[in-house]
């Protein structure tokens, strides 16, 4: 005897788009904007507290080791990571939507037209402004995003470590990409580690 | 990426004496020492004190001379950090450098983007012509830790980073942390034994 199969139809979705999109949605919508090539499922976003909190901005980000220090081993440059070395750099890559239509805000006339500022603030107060660019500069086909680093110092606190980022543009307009939770334990968004070299 | 502009200063050290009874390797620990490095910003008057691991020194009662001799991994870890930051302050901030490793981060995003090969990456420990040109501006730290604790050996680091598998040689630690610090100091500044 077979069973019949039979496919749930899925209700007709209220709400705005932002809340009918999920967090892979945006991280797809982050691939595209970039080439399709970054943003990871290891990305992390703030579309759900946008959607709640009636932000402005949907912040997609991923972490990767900068092109200098990076230690022997431990992987190569622009590659995705968690964990770093004192010495080496983090870099943070970003992409921005619309909180309200969920749709991407990646032209780079557009952001300098609505005057949209990230910055990267570190657990330990630190702030990193972040620039909307070409990557890398000079090639074809043209790849933008968000861009902000980081170099670790000898004498930064080895450990978990949080961030937050957030988006502010002329009008007043903003979003911000937090991290919740015990940073101790493998939650997602998930923390930095850094370590001794 | 933001640079720290600074100017090396030189290696300040104080001596207390050792609270308690400790011994290490079998010998008691005489007394510690404080290392710090000075820095300043140029034009600053008053620079800035950054603490280095300490060094305990270790007696010998069965001697009758009075040499001390500074606990191996101490050492090592003095000049392991004293390295990072004179990498930080003085390498990292010379323009031959910054600008090759920025194009090891456009070589990586290209490759990463466009789905190429893994591209060689220019590697600052191999860049003897650079690094010759740079040391001079840091020799009076070399000479300090030298003169204070005494040269790096192979061992200081086999006995900090121990190789986690019975086998000779360094770890892959150990070896890093070498081949950096000769980068830093010169070839010369790690003595076999």
């Amino acid at each position: 005897m077979t069973e019949e199969v039979k496919e749930i139809e899925t209700p007709e979705e209220e709400g705005s788009l932002l809340e009918n999109l999920n967090r892979r949605d945006f991280i797809k919508g982050a691939a595209a904007a970039v080439g399709g090539i970054a943003f990871s499922s290891l990305a992390v976003t703030n579309f759900k507290a946008a959607a709640a909190e009636g932000q402005d901005y949907v912040i997609v980000n991923e972490v990767v080791k900068g092109g200098g220090g990076v230690v022997q081993g431990t992987g190569a440059p622009c590659e995705l990571s968690s964990t770093f070395k004192k010495g080496e750099t983090v870099v943070w890559h970003a992409v921005t939507f619309s909180g309200k239509t969920g749709e991407k805000i990646n032209d780079h006339a557009e952001i300098q037209e609505r005057g949209l500022k990230l910055q990267v603030e570190l657990e330990n107060g630190e702030k990193i402004d972040m620039h909307h660019g070409e990557h890398p500069p000079d090639e074809t086909p043209k790849v933008y995003f968000w861009a902000g680093s980081w170099k670790i110092s000898p004498g930064a606190s080895t450990g978990k470590m949080t961030y937050s980022i957030t988006a502010k543009d002329k009008e007043g307009g903003t979003g911000k990409l937090e991290m919740f939770g015990d940073k101790n334990v493998e939650t997602f968004p998930r923390a930095l580690t850094i370590e001794e070299r | 990426m933001e640079t720290n502009e600074k100017q090396i200063g030189e290696i300040q050290s104080s001596k207390r004496p050792k609270e308690g009874e400790e011994k290490l390797d079998g010998r008691p620990v005489d007394n510690v020492m404080e290392l710090q490095l000075l820095v300043s910003e140029e034009g600053e008057e008053e620079g800035e004190e950054i603490d280095l691991p300490e060094v305990r020194f270790l007696g010998n009662p069965e001697s009758e001379d009075d040499n001390l001799r500074p606990h191996g991994p101490d050492r090592a870890k003095v000049w392991k950090k004293t390295g990072e930051w004179v990498r930080q302050f003085a390498i990292e901030t010379h323009p031959t450098i910054r600008e090759r490793t920025y194009d090891n981060r456009l070589e990586a995003e290209k490759s990463y983007f466009h789905g190429e090969e893994e591209p060689d990456y220019y590697e600052w420990q191999e860049d003897e012509e650079t690094l010759a040109e740079i040391r001079p501006r840091y020799r009076q730290i070399k000479q300090g830790l030298i003169n204070q604790i005494g040269r790096p050996t192979r061992s200081d680091f086999g006995s900090l980073y121990p190789h986690k598998y019975d086998d000779p040689g360094l770890s892959e630690r150990g070896r890093r942390s070498v081949r950096d610090l000769k980068a830093v100091f010169g070839q010369d500044v790690v003595v076999s034994s």
